[in-house]
Parts: C-alpha cells; sequence; structure tokens
C-alpha cells in the first residue's frame, strides 16, 4: 500500500506536541528520535555556539490520511521546524513507488562518529543551509569484536541536511570527494526525495 | 540558541534562593552592609558561569571523555583499560583543589597522618576503582551486588578506624571529584556504554559511584593503620568570611579551575595524539569547550564564594542563636535550593534525560535530589543541635538504600550512587558548609568538629530518593503494562 514517510524536526519537547496532532488527523503512530542541529552559519559553528538540541518525528501514514495529517502538521503554530514528505512503500521496498515530481532532496551521510561537523562545513560550502545529527552505532560482524562479556560496534553519526534539487547533486560529490568519505567503512551518502516540504510555525509554504 | 536556553534554565532555578534570602533577611535576620548586595552580584555571576559551564561542558569535557572511554574500550587490550582508569583517577584526584583542603582537615582531627601518604593513597584507590568500573561493564558484573559489596566494606572497615575520622572520610567520597573530574568521569562511563552491542541503559552510570568509594576507601584504611593519636581539634578552622570584593575572588578562582583543568588536558593531549586521533574540527570544538568551561566555572566559583559563603555563614550564626526548629526548617529548604545550583548536578540530570531519550525527565530528578538534599541538610543541623554521633545517621541511611538495591530497577540504583557524588559540589562545601559552620557558632558548639560530615550528608540521602523515584517508575510501567495487556 503506498504511504508517506512525514519527517518533521522541531525544537526540543516539541515532537509530543506534533504528534499529537498528526494523530487527531489520522496518523496511527510516531517515532521520536533525538538529534542536535548544526549551526545556521559559519560564524556560530566557529563559537561552538550554534547548535540547538532537536527532535526528529517520523510519522508513517496511509495515502488517505496523508492530505489531513499534512494540512495538521503545516498549520501548527508556536512550534518551530520544518517537515518534509518522502513518498514511501508500507511493508515493501520503495522502488515501486511512483516518483512524484520533487524539487527538494534530503542527503543522508552516515559516517564514523566525530565526522558529520566537518562534512557539514563541507555541505555548507557547497551550499546548503543547516543540517541534523543523530547519534547511532553501526552493526559490525557479530563475532570480531568481542571482548571478554563485551561485544563492541561502532558508533556512528547520521547527518540529514534537506536542500533543493538543483543544489543536491553539487553537495553530493562535494561530500563524497572528502578523503575519509572515501575511505571504506567510514561513511555513504545518499538522497531520498521530498516530495513536499514546510516550514513549521510560518504560515507561508515554501512548497509547489 | 543553547547558551540562552540554559541560562533561563538556570536562571529559574537559581533565583528561588535570592529570594529566600532577602525574605530571611527582611523578617527574621538582618544580613551586614553590603552582604545583600554582593549576594546578588554572585547570584547573577553564579547563574551566567553555570550556563556557561554547562555549554562548555557539552561541546567540551563530555565528548573528550566519552572518546577516551569508546576508544580505550574498542581497542580490546584490557591493560590498556585498566591502566587508563588508573592514571586518569589518580591524576583527577591530584588536580583537585579540594584534596589538600581535605588533607589538612585530616590532619587536624590525627595528627599521626602523613597528607603526602593520604593524598597519594586517595588517588590510587580512585585510580583503582575507575579501572573497576570499566570491569564491571566488560564482564558484565551486576552493580547491585558490588554496591552492596563494596558499601558493607566500609562499614566493617569503619568499626575499626579511627572514630573521628569516620565523618571526614565520607566528606572525602564527595569533595574529591570536583565539577570538572566529575563530568569527565561520567562520560567515560558513557563512551564505554555507548559501544556496547547489547544496550543497558544502566552501564552509562556507576563510574561516579565506584570514584566516591576509593577516597572513603583510603582514609578509612589510613585510619585503621594510624590509631588515635592527640587530636588537635581546638585550631578549629580558621575561615574568614569577606564579603563582596569579587577581582581578587576571579584571580584567585581562575589559578584554582586552571590548577585542575591542566591535568585533564594533558590526559586529553595524550589519547589525542596516540590513541583517539580525532579531526582537527573536533579537536577544535573540544578546545573552545573547554575554555567556556573554564570561564564559567571561575565565574561561578567567584560568586559562590564572594556572595554565597559570607550570606550562608551569617544567616547561619543568626538563625542559630534565634531557635532550632526554624534553623533545621531553613536547613531543609536551603539544601533543596543549593543543590539545584551546583554544576555538576545538571550535568547528570541532563545525561539521564538523554540516555533515557526523555523518558526520566530533568526536571522529575531535579525534584528527587533536591528532596534528598533537603532531608540531609536538615538533618546536618539536628546533628548540630543535638550533638549526637553521625553513626546514627550514616548507618540507617545507608542500610536504606543497600536494602532499596533489592527492588529498585538496576538503571535507578546506578544513577543513584553517582548522584550521591554529584550532590555534593561546590555548593554544599560553600553555602552550605558555610551555613552548618554558621549554624554551630550560633549554637555554641564547637565548629571544627559539626562541620564534618555535613558534606557526607548531603551525598548520602539522594542515594535513597532516586531509587525511591525509581520504584514509582516501576509501579507506574506496571500499571501501564497491565492497562495494556487488558485494552
Amino acid at each position: 500500500m503506498n504511504s508517506t514517510l512525514l519527517l518533521s524536526i522541531v525544537g526540543k519537547g516539541e515532537a509530543e506536541k506534533l504528534m499529537t496532532i498528526a494523530k487527531k488527523a489520522g496518523s496511527p503512530g510516531g517515532t521520536i528520535l533525538r538529534g542536535r542541529g548544526t549551526a545556521s552559519n559559519a560564524l556560530l559553528s566557529l563559537l561552538c555556539l550554534g547548535e540547538s538540541r532537536k527532535e526528529i518525528l517520523l510519522t508513517l501514514v496511509f495515502e488517505q490520511h496523508y492530505e489531513a495529517v499534512f494540512d495538521a502538521i503545516r498549520n501548527t503554530s508556536n512550534l518551530h521546524g520544518i517537515c518534509a514528505v518522502i513518498p514511501s512503500k508500507r511493508g515493501h521496498r520503495a522502488e515501486g513507488v511512483q516518483t512524484m515530481h520533487n524539487e527538494w532532496e534530503m542527503v543522508q551521510v552516515i559516517c564514523t562518529s566525530g565526522y558529520a561537523e566537518d562534512v557539514m562545513d563541507v555541505a555548507r560550502k557547497a551550499g546548503a543551509g543547516g543540517g541534523t545529527i543523530i547519534d547511532g552505532r553501526g552493526t559490525s560482524k557479530p563475532d570480531d569484536l568481542k571482548f571478554f562479556g563485551a561485544s563492541l560496534v561502532p558508533e556512528k553519526e547520521l547527518l540529514m541536511i534537506l536542500v533543493e534539487k538543483e543544489k543536491s547533486e553539487k553537495i553530493l560529490s562535494a561530500i563524497s570527494a572528502i578523503p575519509f568519505m572515501q575511505q571504506e567503512g567510514n561513511g555513504i551518502v545518499f538522497t531520498l526525495p521530498v516530495t513536499q516540504f514546510v516550514q513549521l510555525g510560518h504560515k507561508e509554504l515554501l512548497d509547489n | 540558541m543553547e547558551l540562552l536556553r540554559k541560562l533561563k534554565e538556570v536562571g529559574t532555578s537559581v533565583i528561588p534562593i535570592s529570594l529566600m534570602v532577602t525574605l530571611l533577611h527582611l523578617f527574621v535576620s538582618p544580613l551586614g552592609d553590603g552582604q545583600l548586595a554582593s549576594f546578588y552580584i554572585g547570584s547573577a555571576l553564579v547563574i551566567v558561569g553555570l550556563a556557561l559551564f554547562l555549554v562548555g561542558t557539552e561541546v567540551g569535557l563530555l565528548p573528550i571523555g566519552e572518546k577516551i572511554g569508546s576508544t580505550v574500550t574498542a581497542k580490546k587490550n584490557l591493560p590498556l583499560l585498566l591502566g587508563t582508569g588508573l592514571v586518569v583517577g589518580f591524576v583527577i584526584t591530584f588536580a583537585e583543589p579540594d584534596i589538600s583542603v581535605l588533607a589538612s582537615q585530616v590532619a587536624s582531627v590525627n595528627a599521626s597522618i602523613n597528607e603526602t601518604v593520604l593524598i597519594t593513597l586517595i588517588a590510587v584507590g580512585l585510580g583503582l576503582l575507575v579501572s573497576i568500573a570499566f570491569l564491571r561493564v566488560i564482564f558484565k558484573l551486576s552493580i547491585k551486588w558490588m554496591f552492596a559489596i563494596f558499601y558493607v566494606m566500609l562499614f566493617v572497615l569503619a568499626l575499626f578506624s579511627d572514630p573521628s575520622l569516620v565523618p571526614v572520610a565520607f566528606d572525602s567520597g564527595g569533595a574529591t571529584t570536583g565539577p570538572m573530574a566529575t563530568p569527565f568521569i561520567m562520560a567515560l562511563g558513557i563512551g564505554v556504554a555507548r559501544i556496547q552491542k547489547k544496550q543497558e541503559e544502566a552501564d552509562n552510570f556507576g563510574f561516579l559511584a565506584f570514584a566516591s568509594i576509593g577516597p572513603i576507601l583510603a582514609v578509612l584504611l589510613l585510619g585503621i593503620s594510624n590509631p588515635n593519636s592527640e587530636a588537635s581539634l581546638a585550631q578549629g578552622m580558621a575561615v574568614s568570611y569577606p564579603s563582596g570584593n569579587f577581582v581578587p575572588l576571579f584571580l584567585e578562582m581562575a589559578k584554582d579551575v586552571l590548577f585542575s583543568l591542566t591535568p585533564l588536558l594533558c590526559i586529553f593531549a595524550l589519547f589525542q595524539i596516540f590513541l583517539v586521533k580525532m579531526p582537527t574540527r573536533q579537536v577544535g570544538r573540544m578546545v573552545v569547550g573547554i575554555v567556556y568551561a573554564f570561564i564559567g566555572l571561575v565565574l561561578f566559583f567567584a560568586g559562590a564564594h564572594g556572595g554565597f559563603m559570607p550570606v550562608g555563614f551569617a544567616l547561619g550564626k543568626g538563625l542559630g542563636s534565634l531557635s532550632s526548629g526554624l534553623l533545621i526548617l531553613v536547613g531543609f529548604v536551603f539544601g533543596a535550593v543549593a543543590v539545584i545550583a551546583e554544576p555538576a548536578v545538571w550535568v547528570l540530570v541532563e545525561q539521564v534525560e538523554n540516555i533515557s531519550r526523555g523518558h526520566i525527565r530533568k526536571s522529575t530528578m531535579l525534584i528527587a535530589m533536591a528532596l534528598g538534599v533537603a532531608i540531609s541538610v536538615g538533618l546536618a543541623m539536628t546533628r548540630i543541635v543535638t550533638g549526637i554521633s553521625i553513626w546514627y545517621y550514616l548507618v540507617p541511611v545507608y542500610t536504606l538504600s543497600l536494602l532499596l538495591l533489592k527492588n529498585t530497577p538496576v538503571l535507578f540504583s546506578a544513577m543513584a550512587f553517582d548522584s550521591g557524588g554529584v550532590a555534593s559540589g561546590p555548593m554544599s562545601s560553600t553555602f552550605i558548609l558555610s551555613f552548618a559552620i554558621g549554624a554551630s557558632v550560633g549554637q555554641g558548639g564547637n565548629p571544627a568538629t559539626d562541620a564534618f560530615g555535613v558534606v557526607a550528608f548531603v551525598a548520602m540521602t539522594p542515594l535513597v530518593t532516586i531509587q525511591l523515584l525509581g520504584l514509582l517508575y516501576k509501579r507506574k510501567q506496571a500499571k501501564i503494562e497491565l492497562k495494556g495487556a487488558k485494552g
């Protein structure tokens, strides 16, 4: 069945409020992740003062509810953040999804922990605005990292950057060209199509 | 922006202290000329300093500790892991400005103890226990059993140790880990826990708990090998309480903070060069973070020493000579508000919120800590009023906290034993301690003996309240699951 993934990035403590709104409009439920927003400009980034706590709300809605949920999210006031619409297929591989016209793309970078800031710097120079970082861990092979009673896994970071489609190619190649991204096991970069995108807390719409 | 957010958060929790002091000044025990004004300046410095320190810790100190913790574990080299624990614990102890204060306190109680031996032993004790904390996670040992065994051992040792040293020993657990060392040790544990395939929230905690057992063990052992000598209590504590004059304080505090920061920086540099090898950008961030934390702590200490200490002493003295009941009541409230102004407490509750992914809220933890320390300071005041032995307090409270281990969820037990060392930071050793000394003077007691044990009190009650909070969560969780099963 065709579904749509609504990916919202809001300030700390706001994701639950957004979920309540989405639920009322017909969303079955969602998952909240915690991340950190990178600085929006180079100076704040240099001073290490531009970071902020973010929450990422992922909610997968069926086609028939999509309009209502998206409208509800877009019309919320007193929340600040973004909401991106990513076409997907629930329970199936996403390749069958008819590619709709999309003007935005979400660049996703998974890299060894500690490098996401450098990647963001490169992306910023290539035209990106700001990004959001989520901490995670890799799933290494089951027997290669045993240490007495403990099994160890590598630390990873996931960096998400929402960009206009025409910029994404340049950013993608800039990120791929970073030396450490070319070493095996250090990082991968890919994009997701974003069919609609809205800035929350602003009435004016930026999509279509 | 994170700094503004922190300012707001910290401000709303420090302002109640100022209000309360103002009310006490107006209606109960008037303060001297200029004391109130410098108290207000002190409060402002504490707020700004604390906010800056927290931002700096997040950008600098915590990531460094986490990185060292995870890298050392990922090397899968047991001697390296144990060596790191030892070296980090050892260096941190020598760098702590409070440690020399503690050493002279010990010397004033038991003159036959050599200060150098004492400091070395505490450093080794702390290092050894940090290593044990590493081992616990790697070998998946039960943290509850380890707490139980270590604390029973402490009490058995205390029975055979020099009785006058017991309060000092229990003080030392909280006193040796200052606001720089606390986040660093905490972060080591988080780093180790983060790379475990099997994610246990409780693995993130416990490092501080073990770190505060080390010094207690060391002092008690010395007390056994040096049985009571001629106690020279009469010399008392020659502490003066100047009010205001912040400029020389800034310089003095800057020297102290720099002194405790330098060894940490050396450890960081060594690890960065030989093991961790982070990208330059990350190193830059961490250095900036450390600079923020440094400036923040200097402001905080200047505010606490110049504004809070004199007022604490004056109010303690005033209330102590007025009424015992009022003294205990005000002690209770001061305990609650002072712990919320502790730098390390904020670091801990933020980590708890992060690791539980928002499940255990910052405010809930703060309330449980505040309640715990409120009871502590209230109890400490009853001890000053009645003069009964510290054993009557230590034994029941620690017994209760060990009994609670049985049913409390392991995450909360680990957090609780960490929070003991966290609660007893610079605020309790300035504001609360000087309040207690003032109270003792007002009551006509001996401030030198009464003052010992106050920090130990602050460190012991959160063990009980945080575990009780855990039991509450467990019950709530069971109810939710029951509802889910029915619906």
